[in-house]
């Protein structure tokens, strides 16, 4: 199961006024009262685009991949229970499913969250010039799998 | 009154319901007449008449015109007041409310919004399946009581077929796929693709087909109130647009914080001319509609039970209905926002609501008491200002 939320999209959570935004986040709406788990935001300064990840460290870890000219794509496959989220930091990436009909093409400020239970692979490869990105897995130390709240 | 999107074109009733002869519709709260004139044109106006608030449904047509039933005043199809019985003056405020109005494919849509001016007909969903031969359609519309925003949830998780249409669609392994969640702009799309599965039931006789087939369901929901289901059938592992294919066209319009109208249009690309095909259809979807109905109704009823501390336990197959609520509330505060931009709020301005009766006689002497008692404190205080200064000196 894949979640893809374009940057413009009305749902999407507000820039904050320091230029940061929830890309995505477990629970996405916070005020039903579900337990939070982890939250990905993006951070626009005059410096440049970067993102970050908060977990609730007693209950998801997580690891870091980055994609840029010098390692521009990869093959995830996401274990059973695990969530994967990629974030386009500057130029676009291309996300294709390898053995499926499907792919999409993200820029800045989208976001794209894969989870389920069942194991899945997705290709990220990046595309244009100057083209960075960030590839969040997070895995729960608890439970079998960390289903995505919406 | 309840928050209703009001910046939207809805639909307000199937084409051949609107005639010479005027009919009531109640949308977002506020009641429409709709009626047609010599040219065929179908119009939208505020269904109360501008003299003393009676329907105007309940007048006749005299030409292009309508005739309020009470006391005579008549109306243009623009809504301004042409006649008044008994005197040739046409007070200035003599005029309803013109809804703008485009009908299409079968549908009658009305834009509720408070300025004309945006209302752009290339705003409204494609919904030329109704109305292609190389298409066929069955229609149903039904009220039902529940709020919108349910029948929404209902069309975005197609889950529920495998359990509340059990006996009907009878899909009991939807539930089993995962779905792709996007959302763009307004626009929430719920994908599920079924590989490999048995065709549903209710179109295989109608398709005259059995094994396994990829299937599909694609809810595209154009938040507020139009959701396009694509859904059907391929040959496993080809593309969609080889499929029997088949397009739900899903118009909910509200009527009031608790009931809407459920407009319904399924229509598809296979068995087109097959006319035994289409009454079958009729009756299946009719009751799989009404199994929907009596679910919404029921759910309303929790809704309105539940504590306002209880909220929904959502799942991640309710990706998709958690982000359509998040852009229905974006575009209620935005037309919160508009309104109070252009009618900024005056605390404490006086109510437009004049007392009658007992409640104004009531009124009346309470401010002969005010304004003696206010007479009273202002020679008082004149007078004591008078001693005050006296004493002073
Ligand atoms: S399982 Fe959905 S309302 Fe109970
Ligand atoms: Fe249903």
């Amino acid at each position: 199961m894949w979640m893809l939320e374009r940057a413009n999209s009305l749902s999407a959570a507000p820039t904050m006024p320091d230029g940061s935004r929830v890309l995505a986040a477990n629970p996405d709406s916070a005020e039903r009262g579900d337990p939070w788990r982890w939250s990905i935001t993006l951070h626009t300064s005059p410096d440049g685009v970067s993102t970050s990840v908060k977990t609730d460290e007693s209950f998801v870890v997580h690891t870091v991949e980055l994609l840029d000219e010098t390692h521009c794509s990869t093959v995830l496959t996401r274990c059973t229970g695990d969530v994967i989220v990629v974030a386009v930091k500057t130029g676009k990436a291309l996300i294709t499913v390898p053995d499926g009909p499907w792919q999409r093409r993200i820029h800045p400020g989208d976001s794209f969250v894969l989870e389920g239970e069942v194991n899945e692979t997705i290709r990220v490869e990046l595309t244009g010039t100057q083209s960075t990105a960030t590839v969040y897995c997070l895995t729960p130390t608890r439970t079998a799998a960390l289903r995505w709240v919406p | 009154m309840a928050d209703h999107i009001l910046n939207s074109w809805y639909v307000a009733a199937w084409s051949d319901e609107v005639t010479n002869k005027p009919i009531r519709r109640m949308i977002c709260e506020q009641s429409i007449v709709l009626y047609r004139i010599s040219d065929d044109q179908a119009k939208a106006l505020a269904d109360r008449c501008a003299h003393r608030a009676f329907p105007l449904s309940k007048g006749r047509m005299l030409g292009d015109s309508i005739e309020c039933g009470y006391h005579g005043f008549t109306y243009g199809p623009d809504g301004r007041c042409t006649k008044v019985p008994g005197q040739t003056t046409l007070p200035e405020r003599a005029v309803v409310r013109s809804y703008p109005l485009h009908e299409k494919d079968g549908w009658i849509w009305v834009w509720m919004g408070g300025d004309p001016a945006d209302a752009d007909p290339s705003d409204i969903p494609d919904t030329h399946w109704m109305n292609d031969p190389n298409w066929a359609s069955v229609e149903h519309s039904l009220q039902v009581d529940c709020r919108a925003e349910l029948v929404h949830d209902n069309l975005l998780d197609l889950t529920h077929e495998s359990f509340l249409h059990k006996t009907t669609v009878g899909d009991d392994y939807i539930y089993e796929y995962g779905i792709t969640v996007e959302v763009d702009d307004n626009v929430v799309l719920v994908d599920r693709l079924m590989p490999s599965v048995p065709a549903p039931p209710l179109y295989a006789d109608t398709m005259g087909i059995d094994g396994n087939w990829d299937r599909f369901h694609a809810t595209e929901f154009f938040v507020p109130n139009n959701l396009t289901l694509h859904s059907g059938i391929t040959a496993e592992g080809a593309p969609r647009e080889e499929g029997y294919l088949i397009k739900v066209l899903n118009a909910i319009t509200p009527i009031d914080a608790h009931t809407c109208w459920y407009y319904y249009s399924f229509a598809r690309n296979f068995a087109v001319d097959n006319v035994e095909a289409t009454e079958q259809l009729r009756e299946g979807l009719g009751l799989v509609l009404e199994e929907d109905k009596d679910a919404l109704e029921a759910q309303e009823l929790g809704m309105q039970t539940r504590p306002g501390r209880e909220f929904d336990v959502l799942i991640a197959q309710d990706g998709g209905v958690a982000k359509a609520r998040r852009i229905h509330q974006a575009l209620l505060k935005k037309e919160a926002k508009e309104r109070e931009a252009k009618e900024p709020r005056r605390p404490g301005a006086p109510a437009n609501t004049k007392p009658i009766g007992a409640a104004a006689r009531r009124q009346a002497q309470k401010a002969a008491a005010a304004s003696a008692g206010r007479s009273a404190a202002e020679s008082t205080t004149s007078a004591e200002a008078t001693s005050t200064a006296a004493g002073g000196r």
